[in-house]
């Protein structure tokens, strides 16, 4: 049997043992460190931040401010371009609320794509109702964004171009580097949503050079309710704030005037997600511990033997064979994903079904859905082969009903 | 012997209804009422449309995608509930949703219905065996 030595860092899988977990790309299980570091808070800290009058409070911002710095190690950029958010959600509203939405105009053109979260494109639907700009969508070509037909559909009025860097869809990943320096040549704002590569990936904000950039702690192990939105600084300079309150104002006069922090602080009003913060700390150390090489390599091990035997299978149907993620979106012939899904976690083998696939045709959204199975590097050989006896029995779903 | 004893006889009537559904066809007519019927937990999506005169239930018929228990449920309902009066079809949806959360229920009042008697075992599926059956319960309380 495979050892797989950071599978003893999960303490998921000492209390279920009997369960195969390829649900990744929703959530990533959470190591002992991050439950630990989590802890650490409650256990040793306890008080608030940002009221450093007392040696605790002070060791808190000490704590906070530590991760920003291990935060910004880790995506390659400056500090003060690390603001905490409550997720890649949360993240995304703000760069398209805070700072597009001022630089949009009637007419203006929004580029993003079919194959976006809803948390990349509802923003975007929003400022775009709110200031008269337009949505407008770079064909697919075999369901990937290719460079040519992103400069193809950049206009004089493209102002905001906003792609997941690998989408949850299928796991394309683009190329977002020679995306970016086209859309330079543009003067277009490049957003990158990185939900989805900064589990798998290593990234450099210095080298993709994009303009905003969005994650969660929480697809990497982190805990949930914490994210991170990077903004180059001269952009966040401009950048207005969501939410206003405590911890991020400068003076307040009685007449209603204020001024606000001309830092990263300026997005994180009220209390913060301390224990959140130090848990995202603790992730990304471990991460990097593990190193990306171990990462992609284990990632490849396991795709490649699932999805060499489910090939072989006639009743199964595979969407994103030639992907550069972690990720297989397929179907079992003739049965709706939903029911797929539910013959799959019969077997205690967690996989999500979705409207995974956004088709268009005569300009109707035609949307069909399918099973996606996703890896970490926690993931084992032995787990892959149990979903593949199991998926190889596939075509009496219904069993699982009953 | 009840349908709800006879485990072969309830997976022959579920995929007969999720591969054969019946009134699956939605109706160009402003009489009925449309309403669309999804789910947060999943991904069952129907559009369910009803045609109610003098207190009769005159049509129910539907579209959409979902799931085989979705589908074979709001199929069996269409059948069931059609040509029923008002009155005698809220009894018969409340003892289904009785009989769906494993509570106290009529199986002779269910008809084919009583097919869904386990997946009150199945936690994750009564939504997918309740949505129509709750979505029509609404519409129809809805014009009184
Ligand atoms: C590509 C992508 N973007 C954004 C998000 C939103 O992340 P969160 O729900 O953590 O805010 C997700 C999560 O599924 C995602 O996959």
């Amino acid at each position: 049997m495979e050892i797989n030595k950071y599978k003893e860092d999960y303490p998921f899988f000492k209390n279920n043992p009997e369960v195969i977990f390829f649900d990744n790309a929703s959530t990533a299980l959470k190591p002992k460190c991050v439950i630990e570091a989590v802890n650490h808070y409650y256990n040793d800290l306890c008080v608030n931040a940002h009221r450093g009058d007392y040696y605790l409070s002070y060791k808190v911002d000490v704590e906070i401010e530590k991760v920003r710095k291990d935060v910004a190690k880790f995506i390659d950029c400056e500090e003060n371009e690390v603001a905490f958010s409550s997720g890649a959600t949360e993240s995304l509203n703000l760069i398209a609320e805070g700072y597009c939405k001022k630089i949009l105009q009637k007419g203006d053109e929004i580029l993003i794509s079919e194959l976006e979260h809803a948390s990349n494109v509802l923003p975007w639907f929003k400022i775009a109702k709110e200031t008269g700009a337009v949505i407008k969508y770079v064909p697919l070509e075999n369901k990937r964004i290719t460079v040519e037909n992103f400069a193809n559909a950049i206009t004089p009025k493209t102002k905001v171009a906003s792609f997941a860097y690998i989408s949850n869809v299928l796991g394309y990943k683009i190329d977002a580097k020679k995306m970016c320096e086209i859309a330079h040549k543009h003067h277009i704002i490049f957003v990158l949503d990185g939900a989805q590569s900064t589990p798998h990936i290593p990234v450099s904000m210095k080298d993709l050079d994009c303009d905003f950039y969005a994650f969660s702690a929480h697809k990497l192990g982190g805990p949930t309710g914490v994210g991170v939105m990077y903004g180059k600084a001269k952009y966040l300079q401009d950048c207005d704030p969501l939410v206003l309150g405590g911890g991020m104002n400068k003076v307040i006069e009685k007449d209603g005037t204020y001024t606000v922090y001309n830092s990263v602080r300026k997005f994180e009003a009220g209390t913060p997600h301390i224990e959140g913060i130090l848990g995202l700390g603790a992730i990304i150390k471990y991460i990097q511990k593990v190193g990306f090489a171990y990462i992609q390599k284990k990632e490849k091990e396991l795709r490649d033997r699932a999805l060499t035997a489910l090939k072989k299978m006639k009743h199964i149907e595979v969407y994103n064979e030639d992907n550069e993620a972690n990720t297989i979106a397929f179907n079992i012939k003739d049965v709706f994903a939903q029911d797929a899904a539910s013959y799959f976690a019969k077997y205690n083998i967690c996989l999500r079904a979705g409207q995974h696939c956004a088709k268009l045709t005569d300009g109707v959204m035609n949307t069909y859905a399918s099973v996606r199975c996703s890896f970490y590097f926690y993931n084992t050989i032995e787990e892959v082969d149990k979903f593949i006896e199991v998926a190889s029995k596939g075509s009496d779903f219904l069993d699982a009903y009953f | 012997m009840p349908i709800s004893d006879n485990p072969s006889l309830i997976r022959e009537i579920i995929m007969d209804h999720y591969e054969y559904p019946r009134n699956k066809k939605l109706k160009e007519d402003q009489r009925y009422v449309k309403v669309n019927l999804d789910s947060e937990s999943c991904i069952d999506n129907i559009d369910l449309q009803v045609l109610v005169e003098d207190n009769i239930i005159k049509d129910i018929c539907f579209d959409g995608v979902a799931c085989a228990i979705s589908t074979a449920s709001t199929s069996i309902m269409s059948e069931l509930l059609k040509g029923k009066k008002v009155e005698e079809a809220k009894v018969i949806i409340e003892n289904y949703l009785n009989m769906l959360h494993g509570e106290e229920y009529d199986e002779e009042l269910l008809g084919e219905a009583a097919v869904f008697v386990n997946t009150y075992k199945q936690a994750n599926r009564i939504k997918c065996a309740t949505l129509s059956w709750s979505g029509l319960k609404d519409i129809i309380s809805k014009d009184k």
